[in-house]
């Protein structure tokens, strides 16, 4: 047997045998803020299948947030398989998307290492392929977003087979029909059409710009307007626009979580809520075209920029300004950056620190949040100081791969022999 | 991006990294150091501070006691009763308790814990409030010394007496009446918030009270505050007590200081005050005789624990029934749940405190210690990081079973104490400590006796140095993680566990005098080709190093602190505090065993293998490399 289908099979089995022998492990994991919140807790995703079936309106009281049509799909496996049956399919489901997704990384790789060894012209070396399927596959943070069933999941699938669409098949509007997908569920996603134009206009050189841009953003469109009349068709309502993406963008379910903003919400004075809401959704999207276009791979120049590395690292500022991150948000950002190991990756300086940060964090959220919730001796403050270093670690890796990237480019534009990159000190690019 | 860039170009001009590099184990002793000379700096003038009210509300001693002279007699005329209560037993002892409660017109009901004997209980209504919230005075009927708590009793019965008289009261006051402040304790405020009956709203604050037959007089009082897991009642309800007591003229001693030395307030007295307190925060819960207010701990609830000491005066009991008094006063003002003041603090005196700002570096110091130590081992070690990476996932497999073997002890040894009978539990607990102890002495001497020929397994240098690595680390991010939870047990067990750090230093530093002196003696290519862990033993320089490996080993091993401090805090019965680690979970959920077991051992069986079996050659050319440019 293969290394590879060694590390698919074990982590495959950690997704489904743990929570099929141990079924509570599901819903004690959507409790847990830093796992999974209100926008995709998997609890309250049977809570919308209990009101379908009672006939009530699915977004009453508030606890539901998931569109409508991913509630009437998911809850047909929940109304046509006795009890411990549809507990076992969700489990067979969600087992299946992070098998689909590492399939779908393995590809994304070799397509990398193969477009950008086209480009600059010799021979790159990725990771083997048993080892980018286990950066994801046995990612801890991934694990448990898996085994808390969180919807993100879902948003997670759509948005590789986006990238899998446009890369490996080549089909730009496949591609942003997965991406709509992805934006029906969960709203942020939306700000990725840019980057992901920008890279299909890279991989796809024989097409006219013009007609990619048009076409994809067209499609992405008319996809959303689609989703959007199927879920009024179902629901007969549009409560859920409010409800769904409303909830989003209006910052309105102010529970603890990782985020940055709901410390503000609760703790500042109610007249600076419009204020608030409107500097943190431009913050969400503001630094996405930038990025995009600093990394473009321009034609004319020497082969520099990396409209794929421009994706990753807006998804990475996305889930740094998202409303109510989760641990995988940034997980699955970071199981992306392995395929960047022959390019990017060398010339990142503070892997080390931002590494022990991330990890310090992950240890002393959960505790800060279990002294001011539980034990009363801590306060808010603790909470939001982790928050704040969380958000401090999606900074550093931006500016790191960013900067290694710029390095990197330097290296390429320059010529600079193999021999003098270690010794390359670079200011200012 | 820039700056960094500019002090990292900066760095390199320098030269700053290689050296700091050769330095780190030196850095990381420097820091350890400066964690023990921060923590000696707390008691100097200007690093701690007075304390104070923070919450307006509770405006302490502002009001008159009427719990005065008058009251005297009546507390005199219960305890009289009471006396005869002394050999009878609990039942009656609670039947004659509820019968002068009900007459007072409290409710009172019962708690069977089904385990030991049953808990009194009686509530008074406040005649003012919403019936939402509640403060309790807990008597005990025998103390935490093992005394007959006659003056507590009486006292309670005549508080209760008094208190039904006023009509200020806007919490209810719950009177508790447990057999000891240990489990059955325990048991009735876990039981007060899931399964009895009769219940009076949420508990803000709770006192327990001891006095034993100290008599009419009493010299001064005690104050207990230390909860368990580290968790501390917020600092305004000391200091409202203290206040009060103050007000009465009393004299309260913390941390065991002696009633002579109460005046004195020197740095040295104020050291000792803050190491006790570290030690008893550290140990609270593990001992048999705790003083009760730890039982609150996590549900919320701000406890204290106060007993008087001596009988000669010149207070008298009354006094003591005014502190209780006018602290229920203050408390009863309250509008919101204690939160103004600090629950993260360390005492120097009553009067004085460090708080958490002041204090928290020192762990910090000493968590970072840990850190570049374990960074220093890998870089140290001469091996490339590539193979480090190559090896990484045996190194995860070595430590995980390490884990599972803790693990599988922290669930089995608790199981086996608590399931024998209560008479045979300290012979048993003796056999868990001598059969652990005996391991961790065999596996210490084991690398100053065991051949080569005898290890039945080796490791590889990058696994060996990984291994190391990894358990320094692992301490490191323990003492991360409990920095604030439970600052004390942090900062104990990095001390206690700081010899781990010096175990490859001095290997290393072993292996290489060895080696130059090969070179002196012009054996270095004969040396090579051995294991030169097999030769140090017929060198005498060299064995120093085994010898210094071995004790360093034993002392920081878990069991034989254990063993150490069980037998320094009780002479009599030196397993008394692994008994209170192995029973504390499943008695009061206290769980300083699991840091115990899953925290500190491994990370000491991970050092303890790894010099073991482990692989510690030194590159000799690069050992010659060294010598000659120091010659």
């Amino acid at each position: 047997m293969s290394k590879l289908k060694q590390v698919l099979i074990l982590g495959g089995l950690v997704r489904f045998v743990i929570p099929t022998v141990l079924p509570q492990i599901v819903s004690i994991l959507s409790s847990i803020n830093e796992i999974s919140t209100p926008v995709n807790s998997f609890k309250s995703l049977q809570e919308a299948f209990y009101y379908l079936r009672h006939n009530i309106n699915l977004y009453d009281g508030g606890v539901n947030h998931n569109p409508p049509l991913l509630v009437v799909l998911l809850s047909l496996f929940d109304d046509f398989l006795p009890q411990p049956l549809s507990a076992i399919a969700f489990n067979l489901i969600y087992t299946l998307i992070d098998l689909y997704i590492t399939t779908i990384l393995l590809k994304l790789n070799k397509w990398y290492n193969e477009h950008n060894s086209k480009r600059l012209k010799k021979e790159l070396t990725g990771f083997n392929d048993d080892l980018i399927a286990s950066f994801y596959l046995f990612n801890p943070l991934i694990i448990l977003t898996n085994l808390s069933h969180s919807t993100s999941v879902f948003t997670f699938l759509f948005i590789t087979e986006s990238l899998n669409q446009l890369l490996i098949r080549k089909n730009v509007w496949r591609s942003m029909i997965a991406l709509g997908l992805a934006t029906y569920l969960s709203f942020s996603p939306v700000f990725l059409v840019f980057p992901i134009l920008a890279l299909a206009k890279t991989a796809l050189f024989k097409k006219d710009a013009k007609e990619i841009y048009f076409e994809g953003g067209a499609i992405f469109i008319s996809t959303l307007g689609l989703l959007f009349l199927c879920s009024f068709a179902t629901t007969a309502s549009f409560q859920f626009l409010d409800s769904c993406y409303g909830t989003i963008i209006m910052f309105n379910k102010i529970s603890p979580n990782l985020g940055l903003w709901w410390y503000i919400f609760t703790e500042m004075f109610q007249f600076f809520t419009p204020f608030y809401i409107g500097i943190f959704n431009l913050y969400s999207s503001i630094f996405i075209l930038p990025l995009t276009l600093r990394l473009y791979e321009f034609k004319t120049t020497a082969p520099v920029g990396d409209s794929f590395l421009a994706v990753v690292l807006s998804y990475i500022w996305i889930s740094f300004t998202k409303s109510y991150p989760t641990v995988g948000d940034l997980a699955f950002g970071l199981s992306l950056l392995p395929i960047f190991k022959a390019t990017v990756f060398p010339y990142c300086k503070f892997t080390f620190i931002y590494g022990l940060t991330l990890l310090v964090c992950l240890f002393l959220s959960p505790i800060f949040y279990y002294c001011w919730i539980v034990l009363g001796n801590g306060n808010s403050n603790f909470f939001y100081s982790i928050n704040l270093i969380w958000g401090a670690v999606h900074i550093f890796i931006i500016m790191d791969l960013l900067w290694g990237k710029l390095t990197y480019d330097y290296i390429v534009e320059n010529k600079i022999p193999e021999g003098d990159r270690e010794k390359l000190r670079l200011t200012q690019i | 991006m820039a700056l960094a860039e500019t002090i990292s170009r900066k760095v390199h001009k320098l030269g700053l990294v290689p050296k700091a590099i050769k330095l780190l184990p030196v850095i990381s002793f420097l820091l350890a150091v400066a964690s023990v000379s921060w923590l000696l700096s707390l008691p100097l003038d200007g690093n701690y501070r007075n304390t104070y009210i923070s919450e307006n509300a509770l405006m302490p001693s502002q009001v008159t006691s009427y719990f005065r002279e008058s009251e005297w007699n009546i507390v005199r005329g219960y305890r009289g009763e009471l006396e005869f209560l002394e050999q009878t037993s609990n039942e009656q002892r609670n039947l004659k308790m509820e019968k002068w409660l009900n007459d007072i017109g409290l409710v009172t009901a019962y708690h069977h814990n089904g385990f030991t004997k049953d808990t009194l209980y009686a509530i008074m209504h406040a005649p003012r409030g919403d019936d939402t919230e509640a403060m309790v005075l807990t008597v005990p009927w025998i103390t935490s010394e093992g005394e007959y708590n006659l003056g507590a009793l009486a006292l309670a019965a005549a508080l209760a007496r008094y208190f039904s008289r006023m009509s200020i009261w806007s919490k209810n006051i719950i009177f508790v009446f447990p057999e000891d402040s240990h489990a059955a304790l325990r048991s009735w405020v876990a039981a007060y918030h899931t399964s009895l009956e009769n219940t009076a709203g949420s508990i803000e604050a709770a006192i327990v009270l001891e006095y034993g037959k100290n008599g009419d007089y009493f010299d001064y009082y005690e104050m207990f505050y230390e909860g368990l897991n580290g968790q501390l009642p917020n600092l305004d309800l000391l200091n409202t007590a203290n206040l009060i007591g103050y007000h009465e003229g009393l004299h309260c001693s913390i941390q065991g200081t002696p009633g002579e030395e109460l005046t004195k307030n020197t740095y040295f007295t104020r050291l000792r005050t803050l190491v006790r307190g570290i030690v008893a925060l550290t140990l609270s819960g593990l001992r048999r005789n705790v003083p009760g207010c730890e039982s609150f701990s996590g549900w919320q609830i701000q406890a204290i624990t106060i007993r008087a000491k001596g009988s000669k005066g010149p207070h008298d009991v009354t006094q003591f029934g005014r502190v209780v008094d006018s602290t229920f006063r203050s408390v009863n003002n309250l509008l919101e749940k204690f939160h103004q003041s600090f629950f993260f603090y360390l005492m120097l005196s009553s009067k004085n405190f460090v708080s958490i700002a002041t204090y928290l570096p020192s762990a910090v110091f000493l968590a970072v210690s840990f850190a570049l130590s374990s960074l220093g081992c890998l870089l140290n070690s001469g091996v490339e990081a590539s193979e480090f990476v190559n090896n990484i996932g045996r190194l995860l497999t070595i430590f995980t079973l390490i884990e599972l073997g803790g693990f599988m002890l922290s669930l089995l040894l608790p199981l086996l104490t608590i399931n024998t009978p209560l008479e045979l539990q300290d012979e048993v607990v003796l056999q868990i400590l001598l059969v652990l102890s005996i391991f961790t002495f065999i596996l210490a001497l084991s690398p100053l006796t065991l051949k080569k020929q005898f290890k039945f397994f080796k490791l590889n240098k990058p696994l060996t140095f990984g291994l190391i690595s990894l358990s320094l680390f692992f301490i490191s991010m323990l003492i991360t993680t409990l920095l604030i939870v439970h600052f004390s047990l942090a900062l104990l067990v990095g001390f206690l566990s700081l010899p781990l750090t010096f175990v490859q230093p001095i290997i290393t530093q072993g292996l290489r005098e060895k080696s130059a002196r090969a070179l002196e003696e012009d054996k270095l290519f004969e040396g090579s080709k051995k294991d030169p862990l097999s030769q140090i033993v017929s060198l005498g320089r060299a064995d120093k190093a085994k010898i210094k490996v071995s004790l360093l080993l034993i002392i920081s091993s878990p069991f034989f602190v254990i063993f150490l401090a069980g037998s320094y805090f009780d002479p009599e019965n030196g397993v008394s505090l692994m008994r209170g680690l192995l029973t504390s979970w499943s008695e009061l959920q206290c769980w300083t065993w699991y840091v115990v077991i899953l925290g500190w051992f491994p990370a000491w069986l991970g050092i303890a293998l790894s010099c073991v079996f482990g692989n510690f050659e030194v590159d000799y050319s690069a050992a010659f490399n060294d010598t000659k440019k120091e010659i």
